[in-house]
């Protein structure tokens, strides 16, 4: 074995361009997927955090059934008291209260289904962007409890500009009919169609007024400090809410919450594991052809080995020994290369430049920075290992076939 | 409109009204039942005034109302109360309706998509009032078991003719054989589930007729569970000369026959 290993390692540097050839197909191959696997995992971290910044939040404590039915009644009454447990958490860095009511929303002959949505002006601006998202006019203020902020296809929709009169109709808690004016101060453009085509903020505390929610509220949301920490925060809170006996409150995560997000982005990562598989195949094909050319250069080389009594065996185990030669060192070379890139464009980022507007409607920035991890590392290594595995069969089968005398004659 | 509205939609619902007593000696098909029934009803005019009880697991309140109708294509109710939302009224012309506000002052036409949303927070629907064409020009009827009344009672299945954009899969009554008097409906959806049931009951003598004057709805949906919403008929007239401009949206603010 010690004898066929030395042989192999004289056998990969006797014709070191060839060799290096094939280190470089295979290492460039294992460093690509390192960069892609980096720059995607970055890019949905990014989406994902733009996207629930919009308006859902990193958590949420909200009624138990309150996720599914949307009840009006199914509220959180002790507001103070979950603000306080909220604040009270490490991590957590902003709280703020909504209330959501379904209503009719109008203006002269126009009629369309909207969310009202009773925020708190500062503490909202803090949990989410909607702030920043104001297209027209302002942002809400308390000073002025009936100025709302409507979303930008519902005021084309609903024909009305900043400064126009809407009307809104629908249920309190009670059951009662609610039903008051509101003046548009603002129009927003949030990148989520939903919401600009149906919502309509307003100050908290007149959505609690109109809709008969006495002090009460359904969501109470928060921000924390680092989105990696988030599901943690959640399970500690739900243990807190447990301990401390507190009805009726349960604390979600954003992926409980608006499952959609992730699942656009799962199906795009199914898009982009096509690719990656094939770019593998590709890969495989360039391993593939630089080992069966460098096979063919050596058929005369096996010939006289076989003749001076080699076995086909020791043959094969010295291809397979001089292959994975090649693999372990390109890999590595690989990883380090990858690993660069990958960090580089982690600290750097790439700019798509003239893509702002089209990234922006996906709650993105247009320069993406990728996130680099050890995990990608092993994955980009092992899949070529693997393959160059595979790829490697070819020859040894082709060994196990040689005639030597005809390999002796062979040019 | 509700109570007549209601009234009729409650008859019209059913595709079973309330009324007559038909001396038919030849078995009755379902289009006979129901033909015959609309065309009582059709044309007619209807005031009534009618309580409407909104029991949900949460809360619990009564409008009371008064309603007007022609035929089916024009409705107009006014709430009486509760205190707050008197004189809030709604006005039905075809497939179209509007709602009026007295507290601001201001009319809400309530567009074509919100036909199914909830009237006023009852388990009743907009469409349930505003529907703008019968029973039988949307539903062809058919006598369940080959059409002989079991226990009394007729049970008729509703099947929405093709290109009849309908809201339900399928409906079913439950018809007294003796006058012909709806006493349940069942409403189906695209899968075969029951969505919510009509129990019509109280059948009294109002003017001329006959009528079930009490009905509740009670949805069927696990989201529903435990609501309910009755509906109570207090007075109805039939019959009587309307004023033209009752169905107008200038009549709206003013909320009077």
């Amino acid at each position: 074995m010690s004898l066929l290993f030395k042989i192999a390692w004289r056998n990969v540097w006797r014709h070191p361009r060839r060799s290096i050839l094939t280190m470089a197909a295979i290492a460039f191959a294992a460093a690509i997927q390192v960069v892609m696997m980096g720059i995607q995992t970055g890019s949905y971290g990014q989406m994902i955090d733009n996207a629930v910044k919009i308006h859902t939040g990193h958590l949420q404590l909200q009624h138990p059934g309150y996720l599914e039915d949307r009840k009006m009644t199914q509220v959180l009454r002790d507001r103070d008291g979950l603000q306080a447990l909220l604040e009270s958490r490490e991590r957590v860095v902003a709280v703020a209260a909504r209330v959501n009511a379904p209503a009719l929303v109008s203006a002269a002959s126009n009629t369309f289904g909207g969310m009202l949505m009773g925020v708190e002006p500062r503490a909202e601006a803090a949990v989410s962007t909607i702030a920043a998202k104001v297209r027209d006019g302002r942002y809400l203020d308390d000073a002025d409890p009936y100025g709302a902020l409507v979303g930008a296809t519902l005021a084309r929709n609903l024909g009305v500009a900043v400064g126009d009169e809407i009307v809104f109709m629908g249920q309190g808690a009670d059951g009662a009919l609610a039903a008051n004016l509101l003046t548009v101060r603002g129009t927003f453009t949030s990148g989520f169609s939903q919401l600009d085509k149906s919502g309509v903020y307003l100050p908290l505390a007149t959505a609690q007024e109109e809709f008969a929610l006495h002090g009460a509220v359904h969501e109470m949301v928060a921000m924390v400090d680092d989105f990696k920490y988030i599901w943690a925060v959640r399970n500690t809170l739900n243990e807190a809410i447990r301990e401390q006996g507190i009805a009726d409150v349960t604390a979600l995560s954003w992926d409980q919450i608006t499952p959609e997000i992730k699942e656009a982005i799962q199906l795009d990562a199914i898009s982009a594991y096509i690719f990656f598989l094939v770019l593998l195949l590709i890969v495989a094909f360039g391993i593939l052809n630089t080992i069966l050319m460098a096979f063919f250069e050596r058929i005369r080389e096996f010939g006289v080995m076989l003749a001076m009594g080699a076995t086909r065996r020791q043959l094969q185990r010295l291809i397979y020994i001089e292959t994975m030669l090649l693999v372990f060192v390109a890999v590595a070379a690989g990883a380090v290369l990858g690993s660069t890139g990958s960090l580089l464009i982690q600290h750097y980022g790439i700019h798509f430049s003239g893509t702002d507007e089209l990234m922006e409607q996906w709650g993105m920035s247009s320069t993406v920075y990728a996130r680099y991890s050890i995990l990608h590392v092993m994955i980009a290594s092992l899949t070529v290992v693997l393959i160059s595995s595979i790829t490697t069969l070819s020859p040894i089968m082709k060994i196990g076939r040689i005639n030597p005398v005809r390999a002796l004659r062979h040019i | 409109m509700k109570g007549t509205g209601l009234m009729l939609v409650a008859v019209l619902m059913t595709g079973m009204p309330a009324v007559v007593s038909l001396g038919a000696a030849e078995p009755l098909t379902a289009e006979q039942i129901m033909s015959k029934v609309e065309d009582l009803l059709w044309g007619d005019t209807m005031y009534s005034r009618a309580r409407m009880i909104i029991t949900t697991p949460d809360w619990e309140r009564t409008l009371t109302m008064d309603s007007w109708s022609e035929g089916t294509r024009k409705s107009f109710i006014r709430i009486l109360e509760p205190r707050k939302e008197r004189g809030v009224t709604f006005l039905k012309l075809e497939s179209q309706m509007w709602n009026y506000l007295p507290r601001i002052d201001r009319v809400v036409r309530i567009p074509p998509s919100m036909m199914m949303s909830s009237w006023m927070g009852s388990d009743f629907t907009n469409d349930d009032l505003a529907r703008e064409s019968s029973i039988s020009e949307d539903y062809m009827a058919e006598l369940l078991g080959s059409g002989v009344p079991v226990d009394g009672m007729y049970h008729l299945s509703l099947t929405p003719r093709p290109d009849v954009g309908v809201v339900w899969a399928r409906l079913e009554f439950d018809v007294r054989e003796s006058d012909l008097m709806p006493l349940k409906a069942r409403y189906y959806d695209e899968d075969g589930q029951v969505v919510r049931e009509m129990t019509y009951a109280d059948f009294k003598q109002m003017g001329e007729r006959t009528i079930p004057t009490r009905m509740t709805v009670e949805p069927r949906t696990e989201q529903d569970r435990g609501r309910t919403t009755e509906l109570v008929l207090e007075e109805v007239r039939f019959n009587e000369k309307l004023d033209e401009d009752l169905f107008t949206e200038r009549n709206l603010k003013r909320g009077m026959p």
